[in-house]
C-alpha cells in the first residue's frame, strides 16, 4: 500500500462528497465481517482488519471513479448492496480496504409489462421491486429466503437462487440485461434481449463474480404474470430421503414444472414441522402458473407421488402458515442474534448440488461424519429445495453449542471443520462445493478442485478484468 | 346480586385499581348498593401504612378496613374465608392486577364457588353471570358462564377509571385488625423489600414504546435517552425485556403495563394483541414499522411505514431545533 | 429435592396474521395446524429450573428433575429434548380431550399425578397459556394442594435443603423472598430463559430413557367428570377489532414523513404540555 489512509480517504471524498465516506469505528467494524463471523462480532470480537472506509456511490460514473482511483492506488474494494452475505464475501482482509455499497443507488427504472421486464439500479432491494410488481399483477419470480433484505447487485453478484427456482429458474435465468462497471473505470451495458447467438453470452462474467471482477450499478429482470390464485400447494410426510429424491427425480424427468420443490429429512423436518413431520421427512410441491397448467402440474405431483405407499398427505393448512413466515427480515436476524447470544447455539448451512445418482450418497456420508467427528452438535439435518433435470441442491443445516472457546476460536473449531466435510465430500463425488450463496471467502482452499481443467478459464477471467487484484481479495480466488 | 369489592390497598396503584372498579360498577348499573350500604369493599392494608389516608383516597362508601402485617395472598385469603363463608355474596369482584387475578381464584376454590381472571365485561341474566374476556393471546373474546356461586372474577388490566370524590363524613366504615395473625403455612420471608412505587408508564401522557425491530439493548438505551428529551416515558415489547434490554417495569402489554397516554408513538412494533392490549386505550397511536404488512399499522391512528430510526433521529433534531429557536 | 415442571405445548400464535382470526368465531378454534412450542411461559419455568440445578451441582445437592405435560404423542418430540437436557423423568399423560379452557381439569390431573407420582418439594410451571390465556392453573394447583403459590416468577435458586430464594414481579415491584417448600412457583415474563439445546450427544445418550405415557384412568380421572365439574364454561368467540384510522403519512424520505408528522401532529402537542 503506497497510499497513507488519510490520502485514500481523501481521494474518496473528493470523488464522492465527505457526506458519502463514511468513517465512523462501528461502522467500519460490522463493515469488516458478515453472517459467516456473526458470532465474533456479536461479542464485540472483530477479527479482521478493519477498512478504511464504506462509501456510498450515487451513480455508475461515482463507481467508475472510484474503482479507478482504487485501481491506480492499490486498494482493495469490497462491493457490498444488502449485507446478507453468508460465506465471507464481506469480510475485508486487506489493511484499509474500502466498502462500495450501493444500496443508495435504489431507483426502479422502468418496469415494462409489454415486453415483460423491468430494470433497476443495484441498491433496489428485492422486496420493494416484488411488492412493486405485484401491484400491477407481476412477479420477478425470484423469491430468496432473504428477498426484505438482499438487494439486486448482491443477488446478481452471488447467482443466488429462490424458492420458487424449479419453476423460474435461477438468477441466471432471469436477468436479461445489466450495466457493470469495472477496475479500470469502464462502463458495460449489456443489452436487453430475448437472447442471441453472437459469441459468449457474457451475461455470465458478470453473473455470480461477486465483486471480484466488476461492481452491478444495473439489472434488468423477467416478469412474469402473478397469478397466487392457481397456487396448489401439495405436503406429504415420508420415511427417507432416498424416496423423496426419487419423487422430486420422476417428476422432474417426467417433464413437470412446480415452483417450489422441497424435501426435508427428519431433523430439518421436525424443526421446521414440528406440529406434523412426527420423526418424519417431508416433502412440500406448489404448483403454479396458469390455473390450466396448475392444475395439471399437481395431479401429476399426486399420481406419481401416490405411488409410493411410504407417503402420507398432509392438508395444506399446516404448510400454509409455514410458507407464509419463510421470509427473513431485519426482525428475524435481530431475534436470531440475541438467542444465539442467550443460548451460544448458532446454526449455519452449506449448500451443494450433485446429479440424482449422487445426492443421496452426498447427503449420507456428510451427516455421519459430521455428527461423529464434529463436538457439540445439536443439529445436522438438511433440504433439498432447488431441483434440475439432472440433479437437485442439498441445503445441509448445522447447529451447534458453543462450549469452552473464545467468539474467536468458533470457526475453527466447528464451522471450518463441518465445511470442509461437506465440501471435500461433495467435490469427491463429483458434485458442486456451492450451490447458491457463492464462494465466498472460507470455500476458496478447495476452488481448484471444484474446477479442475476448468480452472484456467476463470483465473484469466481475474486476470483479465482485475489485473491489479483489487477487488474484493480472497473471494473465490483464494487470497 | 349481592356483591363485594376486594382491595388490596399494599400495592402502590390500589387507589386506580378501585376507580377502575367503580367504573366496572358503574358500567354494569351496580353501584347504587354501594351507596345503600348494602355491598361493601374489604380492604386489606398493611400495618405500616396510615389508615385515614387510605380511607381518605378510596372512592368507596361501605368497607371494611382489614389490617395486615403485609401484603401476603395466603394470609388474606385465610382472612377473607373467615369472614365470608358464613354468609358469602353471590358476586366478588377483585382489581385488574396479579394480586387480584391470584385472590378471585384462590378464593372461588375455597368456596366453592367459579372464577374468571381479567373480565372486560358481565352480564346478569336471570341469577346466571356470563363473563368476557379475551383469550387465544388477545386475537378473540370469549363469553364464560360461571357455574358455581360465589362467582369471583379480577378485572382486565387497565380498565376506563372513574374518580369520585366521596367526602370522609359520607363514608361508612369498620376496621379490623388481623396484624398479628398468623397461619400455619407461613411460607415467605422477604429478602428484599419491594419498591414502593407507581409505575410511571400508567401516568405518562406520552410513551414511545419501543419493539424487537430495534435490535439491541445500545439502541434501546439510546431510545431511553431520546424518549427522556422529548419528555416521554419508554415502554417496551415482551422481545425487549425478554432480552434484557429493558427492564421489566417498562413491558407493556397484556403481561405489562396498560397504559392510556394522549399519544403513544410505537416504534419498530409489530402490533401482536397481547402488545396492543397495553397501548389501546391511547387517544392516538403513531406507529412507525417499515413493514407495510405490520399489524400495527391498521390498528393505529397515524402511521409512517419507514425505518424508524430515521424518523426518530429527525423527530430528535426537530424537538431540538424548536428548543433552541 | 424433587422438583416437577409442567409445560404444555401449544400454536406459535405469533405465526398468524390477523386474517386468520377474523373467520373463526366458532368453538373450538382449530389450530392444529400451526407450529407447536412450549408455551412460553412454560419454556421459562423448564430453564429457570434447568439453571438453578446448574447452581445446586456446585453446591452437591441432590437434584431431581421430572417435567409433566397432559396431551397428545406430538409432546413427545419435547419431552426427549427434555431427557436429554438432563430432566432425570418425563411424563405425559395421554390426553386428546380440548381442556383450553378446562383449567380446573388440568389442575386436577396434576394434582392427581402429584399425589400419586410425589412427594415433590417443588413445582414449577408457567403463570398462562397463550390459548387459554386462563391464568387459573398454576392457583389451583396451589390449591388442591395446600400449597403456597409464588405468581410473576422470574428467577429463584436453592439456598437450603428446603428453601428457595425466589425472585418474582408483583403488583408492589420485583421482590426477593425466602420460600419454604413445598411450594408452586407460577412462571411470569423472565429475562433471558430460552430453553437451552440438547446436542446430538445428550441426545444419544437419553435415547434409552422412555417417557412414561400415563393414563387418565390410572390417575383416577374421569374426563366427563371434570367437564362437568368446571367451575366456568366458555360459551362462545368474538373477534377483536382493533382498527384504527390508519393515516399514512406519504413523503420521498422518511426524513420528511417524520418532518410531516412532526409539523402536524407533535409540535402543537409538545408545546402546549
Ligand atoms: C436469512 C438468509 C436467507 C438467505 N436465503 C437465500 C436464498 O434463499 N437464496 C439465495 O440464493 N441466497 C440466500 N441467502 C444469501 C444472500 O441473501 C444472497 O447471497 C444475496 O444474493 C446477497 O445479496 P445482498 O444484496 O445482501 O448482497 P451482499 O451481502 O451485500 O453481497 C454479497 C456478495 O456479492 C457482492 N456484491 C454485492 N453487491 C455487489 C455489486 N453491486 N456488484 C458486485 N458485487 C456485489 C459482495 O461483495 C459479496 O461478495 C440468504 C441469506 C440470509 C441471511
Ligand atoms: C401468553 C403471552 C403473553 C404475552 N404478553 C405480552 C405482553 O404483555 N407484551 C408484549 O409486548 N408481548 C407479549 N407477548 C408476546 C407477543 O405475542 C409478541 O411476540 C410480541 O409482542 C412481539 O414484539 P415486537 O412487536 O416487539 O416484535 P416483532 O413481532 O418481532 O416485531 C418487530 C417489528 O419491527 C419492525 N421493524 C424491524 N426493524 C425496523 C426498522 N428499522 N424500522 C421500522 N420497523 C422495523 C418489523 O417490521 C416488525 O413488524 C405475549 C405472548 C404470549 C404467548
Amino acid at each position: 500500500m503506497s497510499l497513507k489512509k488519510e490520502q485514500l480517504i481523501e481521494g474518496l471524498v473528493e470523488i464522492l462528497g465527505s457526506e458519502k465516506v463514511i468513517t465512523d469505528p462501528e461502522v467500519l467494524k460490522e463493515s469488516s465481517v458478515d453472517r459467516f463471523r456473526r458470532f465474533e462480532e456479536l461479542h464485540g470480537v472483530y477479527t479482521q482488519p478493519l477498512p478504511a472506509a464504506v462509501v456510498y456511490p450515487q451513480d455508475s460514473s461515482q463507481v467508475a471513479a472510484v474503482l479507478k482511483f482504487a485501481s491506480d492506488k492499490g486498494i482493495n474494494i469490497v462491493p457490498r448492496t444488502g449485507q446478507t452475505a453468508t460465506e465471507g464475501g464481506l469480510e475485508t482482509i486487506v489493511e484499509n480496504s474500502v466498502v462500495l455499497d450501493g444500496s443508495e443507488m435504489n431507483e426502479i427504472i422502468k418496469i415494462d409489462s409489454y415486453n415483460m421486464q423491468a430494470t433497476c439500479q443495484c441498491g433496489t432491494p428485492l422486496q420493494v421491486l416484488e411488492d412493486q410488481l405485484r401491484e400491477q399483477g407481476y412477479t420477478t419470480g425470484h423469491s430468496p429466503q432473504s428477498k426484505p433484505l438482499a438487494q439486486l447487485g448482491g443477488l446478481v453478484a452471488t447467482r443466488s437462487i429462490g424458492q420458487f427456482s424449479t419453476l423460474y429458474g435461477g438468477i441466471e435465468d432471469m436477468v436479461v440485461g445489466l450495466e457493470a462497471v469495472f477496475p479500470n473505470g469502464e462502463i458495460a451495458r449489456i443489452k436487453n434481449v430475448p437472447r442471441r447467438a453472437a459469441g459468449p453470452d457474457i451475461r455470465h462474467v458478470v453473473i455470480g463474480n461477486e465483486g471480484t471482477l466488476c461492481f452491478i450499478t444495473e439489472v434488468t429482470v423477467k416478469i412474469f404474470k402473478f397469478m397466487p390464485e392457481n397456487n396448489i400447494l401439495l405436503g406429504y410426510t415420508l420415511e427417507n430421503m432416498k424416496t423423496g429424491f426419487e419423487i422430486l427425480r420422476q417428476i422432474m424427468a417426467d417433464g413437470y414444472k412446480p415452483s417450489v420443490a422441497r424435501l426435508y429429512d427428519r431433523e430439518d423436518g421436525a424443526y421446521h414441522f414440528s406440529h406434523f413431520a412426527n420423526d418424519k421427512c417431508v416433502l412440500i410441491l406448489m404448483a403454479e402458473g396458469p390455473k390450466k397448467i396448475a392444475e395439471a402440474t399437481a395431479e401429476a405431483i399426486e399420481e406419481i407421488v401416490g405411488a409410493h405407499t411410504e407417503c402420507v398427505k398432509v392438508d395444506t393448512p399446516y404448510i400454509q402458515t409455514w410458507f407464509d413466515n419463510l421470509n427473513w427480515d431485519a426482525t428475524d436476524v435481530a431475534a436470531e442474534r440475541a438467542e444465539i447470544l442467550e443460548t451460544k447455539n448458532i446454526g449455519n448451512t452449506t449448500e451443494i448440488s450433485a446429479d440424482w445418482a449422487t445426492i443421496n450418497k452426498i447427503y449420507e456420508v456428510c451427516i455421519e461424519r459430521i455428527r461423529n467427528e464434529i463436538p457439540d452438535m445439536t443439529l445436522v439435518g438438511g433440504h433439498s429445495s432447488h431441483s434440475y433435470i439432472n440433479g437437485t441442491n442439498l441445503y445441509f443445516v448445522h447447529y451447534y453449542n458453543v462450549v469452552d472457546c473464545k467468539p474467536e476460536e468458533e470457526i475453527l473449531k466447528y464451522h471450518h471443520p463441518i465445511k470442509k466435510i461437506i465440501v471435500e465430500e461433495t467435490i469427491k463425488a463429483g458434485g458442486s462445493m456451492c450451490h447458491h450463496h457463492g464462494v465466498g471467502k472460507h470455500r476458496t482452499p478447495w476452488i481448484k478442485d471444484e474446477y479442475g481443467s476448468s480452472y484456467y478459464i476463470l483465473e484469466t477471467l481475474k486476470n483479465a478484468f482485475d489485473p491489479e487484484g483489487v477487488m474484493n481479495k480472497g473471494t473465490i480466488f483464494p487470497g | 346480586m349481592k356483591y363485594k369489592v376486594i382491595i388490596n390497598a399494599c400495592s402502590p396503584s390500589y387507589k386506580a385499581r378501585a376507580e377502575e372498579i367503580l367504573s366496572f360498577l358503574q358500567e354494569h348499573h351496580l353501584t347504587s348498593g354501594n351507596a345503600a350500604g348494602y355491598n361493601e369493599a374489604i380492604v386489606f392494608y398493611a400495618e405500616e401504612q396510615k389508615a385515614e389516608d387510605i380511607i381518605n383516597r378510596l372512592p368507596f362508601k361501605t368497607f371494611k378496613m382489614v389490617r395486615i402485617k403485609h401484603y401476603q395472598p395466603e394470609i388474606i385469603l385465610t382472612i377473607l374465608q373467615e369472614l365470608e363463608i358464613g354468609s358469602p355474596a353471590q358476586i366478588y369482584i377483585f382489581p385488574g392486577d396479579s394480586s387480584g387475578n391470584e385472590l378471585a381464584v384462590r378464593f372461588a376454590w375455597r368456596l366453592n364457588g367459579s372464577s374468571l381472571v381479567a373480565v372486560e365485561k358481565i352480564t346478569i341474566q336471570d341469577n346466571a353471570l356470563v363473563g368476557i374476556k379475551k383469550v387465544y393471546s388477545g386475537n378473540l373474546r370469549g363469553a364464560f358462564i360461571f357455574n358455581y356461586k360465589p362467582y369471583c372474577f379480577s378485572l382486565a388490566r387497565g380498565m376506563s377509571r372513574f374518580e369520585a370524590d366521596i367526602p370522609v363524613e359520607k363514608k361508612n366504615y369498620t376496621f379490623h385488625d388481623y396484624s398479628s395473625k398468623t397461619i400455619s403455612l407461613q411460607p415467605h420471608d422477604y429478602l428484599e423489600s419491594p419498591k414502593e412505587e407507581e409505575n410511571k408508564l400508567e401516568k405518562s401522557s406520552f410513551i414511545i414504546a419501543a419493539g424487537r425491530g430495534t435490535g439491541n439493548s445500545m439502541e434501546i438505551s439510546r431510545l431511553q435517552n431520546i424518549a427522556r428529551e422529548l419528555g416521554a416515558e419508554l415502554g417496551v415489547s415482551r422481545p425487549v425485556v425478554m432480552n434484557a434490554w429493558a427492564p421489566l417495569d417498562q413491558l407493556l402489554g397484556a403481561s405489562g403495563a396498560v397504559v392510556s397516554p394522549d399519544i403513544c408513538l410505537t416504534l419498530a412494533v409489530s402490533g401482536s394483541p397481547p402488545f396492543y392490549y397495553g397501548i389501546e386505550k391511547s387517544k392516538t397511536i403513531i406507529a412507525v414499522n417499515h413493514d407495510e404488512h405490520a399489524p400495527i399499522l391498521k390498528a393505529a391512528d397515524i402511521v409512517i411505514i419507514d425505518d424508524y430510526k430515521k424518523v426518530i433521529d429527525t423527530l430528535i433534531k426537530l424537538a431540538a431545533d424548536e428548543k433552541g429557536a | 429435592m424433587r422438583i416437577l415442571v409442567l409445560f404444555k405445548i401449544v400454536p406459535d400464535l405469533d405465526l398468524l396474521q390477523d386474517k386468520e382470526w377474523t373467520i373463526k368465531n366458532t368453538l373450538p378454534v382449530e389450530t392444529a395446524y400451526v407450529k407447536k412450542i412450549i408455551n412460553v411461559y412454560d419454556e421459562s419455568a423448564l430453564e429457570l429450573t434447568l439453571k438453578m440445578a446448574d447452581h445446586s451441582i456446585n453446591n452437591k445437592q441432590q437434584i431431581e428433575l421430572s417435567a409433566f405435560t397432559i396431551g397428545e404423542p406430538h409432546a413427545d418430540l419435547f419431552l426427549k429434548k427434555l431427557l436429554a437436557l438432563g430432566f432425570n423423568n418425563t411424563y405425559r399423560v395421554q390426553c386428546s380431550a380440548d381442556l383450553r379452557f378446562n383449567p380446573y381439569a388440568i389442575a386436577y390431573i396434576i394434582t392427581a399425578f402429584a399425589s400419586q407420582y410425589g412427594p415433590y418439594d417443588l413445582i414449577a410451571m408457567g403463570m398462562q397459556s397463550s390459548d387459554g390465556d386462563n391464568a387459573k392453573t398454576a392457583l389451583l394447583v396451589a390449591e388442591m394442594l395446600t400449597w403456597p403459590c409464588i405468581t410473576g416468577v422470574t428467577g429463584f435458586e436453592l439456598r437450603d435443603l428446603d428453601l428457595v430464594a425466589v425472585r418474582n414481579i408483583n403488583d408492589q415491584g420485583l421482590v426477593e423472598q425466602l420460600v419454604h417448600e413445598p411450594a408452586v412457583l407460577a412462571v411470569g415474563n423472565a429475562p433471558c430463559s430460552l430453553l437451552r439445546v440438547p446436542t446430538l450427544r445428550d441426545i444419544k445418550s437419553a435415547a434409552d430413557q422412555e417417557i412414561a405415557i400415563i393414563s387418565l384412568q390410572s390417575l383416577g380421572c374421569d374426563l366427563k367428570k371434570l367437564n362437568r365439574q368446571n367451575d366456568t364454561e366458555l360459551e362462545s368467540l368474538n373477534t377483536v377489532n382493533n382498527t384504527r384510522a390508519g393515516l399514512v403519512i406519504e413523503g420521498t424520505s422518511a426524513e420528511e414523513k417524520a418532518r410531516l408528522l412532526y409539523e402536524k401532529h407533535l409540535k402543537g402537542w409538545l408545546s402546549s404540555r
